[in-house]
């Protein structure tokens, strides 16, 4: 195991040591209800939102399907289909992890978790208002601001609910230590609703004059994939990756490195060059694009070193499989992001399907890997019931990346093809959409492969929670009614669960008949006695 | 980096000050901007849409046309935008003053619109294009907009606003189609997309070598004073640009 004179005691792997086995019980109590609802709408949204954006996909090359129908045309049947990824599936999920994480690295029970109960309830009703209302036609106009003014204040209402419980949970948490993932959750959840509001406010509540929209525009869309989005996952991965393997992160320091210079030039970022706006505020924004290399090679060697002999647990783990996927999606779209807002390149890449290649990246690799991977760490925890069948996460697992890999490839590959039929001025639209068919064609079969594989993570979730909930209704609940507890016995015996208790509230399950686990090394002695609280 | 309140004001002052500088300054410096005058001509630049425009405008926001064209004419000097025809000069703040919302775009499925009121100056042309893009582009992605018209059996006296369509697209025998008001304020809308005005930040470009300082071709800085006496040779023609649709 490496540790670095910088290193500080690996928070993560030690939050839920065996000598903290009590707090954990009521710390999942209280985030169970919270953490697993939103989990459950996210992973529907996922599913349903997968399924328009490949329709969408699929009516860019077949234009006369379905054209009949105003609310499934392309430009509102791909803005919804967005929307459901965005806001329906990664800000959802990216919430519930955040509260696990939060609880955990805090070693304290979540703080009101009817707050959360609550805004996940308002969540799921601004989500498909909002969706409805772009189907219908009342966007703003602005990609991923396109809620229309009646569903973004209720989607902003919901998450101040949900973001009170985290920051409260962090402010009253008992380890004053702060790890690296609370740095990027502290930060998210304060940028999203900075990020849109301004957005919101100056764009369909009382839009600025003219082209000042676009400044705006691109600030705050850059805002929502960078700041919030990317901040999330970073989060998890940066939890996650010392957590499975046990070993401590590789450095704080350059840690730090990353989260500051992430910050910094992460908010300048998202006004392509020649977009017509004065040209010191576009060239600024081009300069912070590029300088996104600095915390991208931060975090990826901070990660690589960490992960550095550690191949055994990445091969017997496959939340930790799943994590490095993330790591590693990150990395490449951290990396097209950067290509593409250096000039030279954005001449070309500019108005191409490299974006929408980045967008996908991001939300099926760097957000659907993570969650993906805390899902399969976390639920079977939380919810006291292991997932279903070995092979169904392999699936997941596999299918997702061979779907994602296609998508990418054929995106990417599309959409040079699409920048150099543009740039040749002899070359009609009708050759250069012809050109990069067979490549959107590609992406499109890898985004259904994608969404199948995205399916078997949603069937088994459901399934662990009707496990979870018929468990608990043959245990405690029709025994309560009879007021039998040899009965409670019985069916206790018949699920195999003897020791499980009441739906998992009474007592925690052996460490055993949790999802297989690579043996934990156990936390390095030195360290933990030796950390300073409130070291500076 | 165990201070929650440290981080956060980092993180606060991380996120102002890019909202300052991207959002902020800018609208310091542009946000003010009003009509101006055309280089060398004494019409006022840009002209306010029609009302049928303006509220084609919303039209063409609600089916979502951004997500597939873009309303930027790139730099001449990247080569492409110019040669294809889609507009003598680079897009700059003052074409967008009265564009509520502003849909610049970002991706080029179909061609960029800026100024496809120039092209296509004809609103019929654009009717038939939203019933039926193969129409005029075979192969086109574009989608049709069947919705936006009605399809009615003929009445007494066939409608004179019905698309004249050609056999393969035409309804069958004793039908028309006739745009609905949506497509009607749409092609309006499109028609009125004409922003080629010649500016002093973004001036026509010069056949043979002027005495314009060669900076001005691309600078995209705030609109100064815009009583630049430059040769007049563009004047007729940036009346002519700006002259309002019908």
């Amino acid at each position: 195991m490496q540790v670095s004179p910088l290193t500080d005691a690996p928070e993560p792997g030690a939050a839920d040591a065996p000598d903290r086995a009590a707090l954990p019980e009521d710390q999942d109590q209280s985030l169970r209800a919270p953490v697993l609802l939103l989990l459950l709408s996210s992973l529907l949204w996922l599913v349903a939102g997968s399924l328009a954006y490949v329709m969408a996909f699929v009516k860019l090359h077949a234009p006369g399907m379905m054209a009949g129908a105003a609310w499934l045309t392309y430009g509102r049947l791909h803005p919804a289909a967005t929307n459901a990824l965005l806001y329906g599936f990664a800000s959802q999920a990216g919430l519930a992890i955040a509260l696990w994480m939060l609880a955990r690295l805090g070693r304290a029970p979540l703080a009101f978790p009817s707050f959360a109960i609550v805004g996940w309830f308002v969540w799921n009703l601004a989500v498909p208002l909002g969706i409805g209302g772009i189907l219908l036609g009342d966007t703003t106009g602005f990609e991923w601001f396109e809620m229309p003014r009646y569903a973004s204040p209720a989607l902003f209402a919901a998450y101040a609910l949900i973001a009170a419980s985290a920051l409260i949970t962090l402010a009253k948490r008992e380890e004053p230590a702060l790890y690296v993932s609370q740095w990027f959750l502290l930060a998210a959840l304060f940028w999203f609703p900075w990020v849109w509001t301004v957005g919101h406010l100056l764009l369909a509540f009382h839009p600025l004059r003219g082209v000042m929209q676009a400044a705006v525009h691109g600030w705050a869309m850059n805002g929502v994939a960078t700041l919030w989005l990317t901040a999330l996952s970073l989060a998890i991965i940066y939890y996650f990756i010392p957590k499975i393997t046990g070993a401590p992160l590789y450095s704080r320091g350059l840690a730090q490195l990353g989260f500051w210079t992430f910050a910094i030039c992460g908010a300048w970022g998202g006004l392509r060059a020649g977009t017509p706006l004065p040209a010191w505020v576009v060239s600024v924004s081009v300069a912070a694009g590029v300088s996104m290399i600095v915390p991208l090679v931060a975090n990826a060697a901070n990660w690589s070193h960490t992960l550095s002999g550690q191949r055994n647990q990445v091969m017997q783990s496959l939340p930790l499989q799943f994590i490095v996927a993330a790591a590693g999606s990150y990395v490449l779209t951290a990396f097209l992001g950067v290509l593409t807002s250096a000039r030279g390149v954005s001449k070309f890449t500019g108005f191409t399907c490299v974006a929408t290649a980045q967008h996908v990246l991001l939300i099926f690799g760097v957000v659907g890997f993570a969650v993906g991977g805390a899902i399969y760490y976390l639920v079977p925890r939380l919810a006291q019931t292991e997932f279903c069948c070995d092979k169904a996460p392999k699936i997941h697992f596999y299918g997702g990346l061979a779907g994602l890999g296609l998508a990418t490839v054929g995106l990417v590959i599309g959409g040079l093809v699409q920048g150099a039929g543009l740039s040749d001025a002899s070359k009609t639209m009708i050759e250069i959409i012809k050109s990069t068919k067979p490549w959107l064609q590609l992406s499109a079969a890898g985004l259904l492969v994608l969404t199948v594989a995205n399916g078997f993570l949603a069937v088994n979730f459901i399934g662990v929670l009707v496990k979870t909930t018929r468990r608990c209704v043959l245990e405690c609940v029709l025994p309560e009614l009879r007021g039998s507890r040899r009965q409670e016995a019985q069916t206790s015996m018949e699920s195999g669960l003897a020791h499980a208790g009441c739906c998992g509230l009474e007592k925690g399950l052996p460490e055993t008949a949790l999802q297989p686990e690579p043996p934990r090394q156990p936390p390095p002695p030195a360290l933990k006695p030796a950390k300073k609280r409130r070291r500076k | 980096m165990n201070r929650a309140p440290l981080i956060f004001l980092g993180v606060f002052a991380a996120l102002a000050f890019s909202w300052a500088g991207l959002v902020l300054a800018p609208q310091i410096q542009i946000g003010g901007q009003g009509q101006k005058l055309v280089q060398g001509g004494d019409t006022l630049y840009p002209a306010r849409r029609s009302g049928m425009a303006q509220q084609g405008a919303a039209v063409y926001v609600s089916l979502g046309c951004v997500y597939c064209h873009s309303q930027q004419v790139q730099p001449r000097e990247w080569g492409y935008d110019n040669a294809r025809g889609w507009g003598k000069r680079r897009s700059v703040a003052q074409d967008y003053l009265f564009d509520e919302p502003v849909q610049l775009g970002a991706r080029r499925v179909g061609p960029d619109l800026s100024n496809v009121g120039l092209r296509f100056t004809n609103e019929t042309f654009f009717l038939e294009f939203l019933y039926n893009p193969q129409m005029h582009h075979p192969g086109s992605t574009m989608p049709p907009f069947p919705f936006l018209f009605d399809r009615r059996r003929i009445g007494k006296t066939p409608s004179p606003d019905a698309l004249k369509l050609p056999q393969q697209f035409a309804p069958e025998a004793g039908y028309e189609v006739v745009p609905k008001s949506g497509a009607r304020k749409l092609a309006a809308y499109l028609v009125s997309l004409q922003s080629e005005a010649p500016l002093f930040e973004a001036p026509w470009p010069k056949a043979k070598r002027t005495n314009a300082p060669p900076a001005a071709l691309d600078t995209n800085a705030p609109p100064g004073t815009a009583t630049n006496a430059a040769p007049a040779t563009n004047a007729s023609a940036a009346a002519a640009t700006n002259a309002p649709t019908k």
